[in-house]
């Protein structure tokens, strides 16, 4: 700009001084760099590598967020020390004392909450037990509605130490309840499809769906990615029932914690919806997770969640963890996060070359017709 | 990538420069001894021009830019003549020297007269290259030095002219005055300074 600027007048050096300085301005100004959440899973050792490289040579422009995912999460136990309570019961069942034998396990809570922890075997027992003391108590319809919910629910009978009228009760009631037409009981879930456990049964169905169910009480329990778990008590009387659902968001741990216990393992941990359930987890508007396999055949899977949405995918074999960097960068470039350092694919280099094409052809053609002249001087 | 770019844009703005810088060349006349003798050695039976129609001591030189177009023609003058009766050929430019011949014998005029111009810095430019034009150097009594009047051959003492040319390079040019055999040198001198007839 300089050269070319010392042919033109005063008036056009000034332009092209100012144009220049304005160039050199927005190159100078460095804008501030994009955060990026990466979550590196895979061959531990790999994985060390490829956070060591990602945090001493980050793409320019980007600042590496590492997240580590926490613990999986540990399963719902349901009501703690079961055993305890059952040995009282059955101690108190010996004595005997119906009172005694009834106080641990008279907790109308108790079945329900067995249930959506998914401890079947445990609601049985308890079921089991508050008919014998029932029937303990001399109170026959009291332990029918026992044996009653335990038929209705499902459940399987346990091999207890009783009185053999406690057994054969449970078979007389579970004979009337299997002769009972079932009635549908329809889930359905406000938002997106939820995994369905029904009376401690676990992934049943998926939302909407359709359970034929005895008459009595039910326990229903929604799980879905980035949605609290709820359970509900349904009561199924005479006709079809709707149980709809619409689960709170979960809270970003409890998302973390259910990425790595459903997904984190799974082939599909660079699928869309552990994606999606990982940004839950890390709140992270560009989120990329990289999968990192070593041994003799290493190679590294990655994708790229923006807002959302999942705009890159790439696989490398041969790549290792010390190729987290440059993969990185591929993924963010691809994801339109950040420009290519190409210039052949900048479109502001084609708009200069052509530009300067242009300004070049007018220059010519100006040239061309500049009125060259001559100076004829005498001898 | 860096480094072509500068490259590329400073190789465009020196080939700019070069464009630019070069784009007025220098023509100097040339005129020989022989040339000189047909042009300002016309003898009549009165004797010399030069000696007959100037005044020793205030010889005005004419040099004219004539324009003859666009094509390119040869040097022959019947050819010039045809042209310019179909086309416009006019003076272009004109500049005036005056030099001082009064010590001059009529062998010597000439020689004292390429002397006293070699000292004129003064020449004719801004003449388009792509321009077919001539170069006429008229020795005269006339004191006006306007294009756009004919000059009286009655009044001229000698003239030689050059090819037309169109003066797109620097360098010298030949001067000189084709004077055919069947005409005399008072009438081949007067055409030549009188030309074109369309002035």
């Amino acid at each position: 700009v300089l050269i070319v600027g010392l042919c033109y007048p005063n008036d056009v050096r000034k332009r092209l001084a100012a144009i220049a300085s304005v160039a050199l301005g927005c190159a100078a100004s460095a804008p501030p760099r994009a955060p990026v959440t990466v979550v590196v899973r895979g061959d531990a050792a790999e994985v060390s590598r490829a956070r060591a490289a990602l945090a001493a040579s980050p793409p320019r422009g980007i600042e590496v967020r590492p997240f580590e995912p926490p613990p999986p999460r540990l399963e719902e136990t349901g009501p703690g020390d079961l055993a305890a309570a059952l040995d009282k019961v059955r101690a108190a069942y010996d004595l005997p004392s119906w009172e005694k034998c009834m106080a641990p396990i008279a907790d109308p809570a108790l079945v329900p909450a067995l249930l959506a922890a998914g401890r079947r075997d445990g609601a049985s027992r308890v079921l089991f037990w508050r008919a014998a003391c029932l029937l303990l108590k001399g109170d026959e319809a009291g332990a029918r509605v026992a044996a009653r919910e335990l038929a209705v629910r499902g459940l399987d009978l346990p091999s207890e130490k009783s009185d053999p009228a406690v057994p054969r009760l449970l078979a007389d009631v579970a004979l009337d309840v299997s002769r009972q037409q079932p009635i549908t009981v329809r889930v359905t879930s406000a938002g997106p499809e939820l995994v369905v456990s029904f009376d401690g049964r676990h992934a049943v169905c998926t939302t909407p769906c359709p359970i034929p169910a005895r008459p009595g009480p039910h326990t229903v329990r929604v799980d879905g990615d980035g949605r609290s778990p709820v359970s509900r008590e349904v009561s199924v009387e005479h006709g079809p029932v709707e149980a709809r659902f619409d689960p709170p968001a979960a809270s970003p741990d409890l998302a973390a914690r259910q990425w790595v216990t459903r997904w984190s393992s799974s082939p599909a941990v660079d699928s869309a919806p552990s994606l999606h359930l990982l940004a839950d987890a890390t709140r992270a508007r560009d989120l990329a997770l990289m999968v990192i396999q070593g041994g003799k055949r290493p190679s590294v899977r990655a994708a790229l969640l923006v807002d959302g949405v999942v705009r890159a995918r790439t696989e490398k074999e041969g790549a290792r963890g010390d190729d987290a960097p440059a993969l990185l960068r591929e993924l963010l470039v691809e994801g339109h996060v950040i420009e290519s350092s190409s210039v052949l694919k900048k479109p502001l280099f084609w708009i200069a070359i052509v530009a300067v094409a242009g300004a070049a052809a007018g220059l010519t053609a100006y040239l061309t017709n500049i009125p060259h002249t001559a100076t004829v001087r005498p001898p | 990538v860096k480094k072509r770019v500068l490259l590329v844009a400073g190789c465009g703005a020196l080939w700019l420069c070069v464009s630019r810088c070069h784009a007025v060349y220098d023509v100097t006349l040339e005129l020989d001894d022989a040339a000189a003798g047909r042009g300002f050695g016309c003898v009549d039976d009165a004797g010399p021009l030069i000696t007959q129609r100037l005044q020793a001591n205030a010889v005005n030189i004419v040099m004219d830019v004539i324009d003859l177009g666009t094509d390119v023609l040869s040097c022959r003058p019947t050819t010039i003549a045809d042209y310019c009766a179909n086309h416009p050929c006019f003076v272009r430019q004109r500049a005036c020297y005056t030099v001082d011949l009064s010590s001059a014998t009529p062998e010597t005029a000439v020689t004292d007269a390429y002397e006293q111009l070699k000292a004129e810095d003064a020449g004719l430019s801004g003449i388009p290259t792509d321009r077919t034009v001539m170069i006429r150097f008229v020795a005269t009594a006339e004191t006006t030095c306007d294009p756009n009047k004919p000059l009286d051959g009655s009044k001229v003492g000698g003239c030689v002219y050059s090819c037309p040319a169109k003066l797109d390079a620097s360098g010298k040019i030949d001067l000189d005055l084709d004077e055919p055999a069947f005409v005399d040198c008072v009438l081949a001198v007067e055409a030549c300074a009188t030309f074109p007839a369309t002035n």
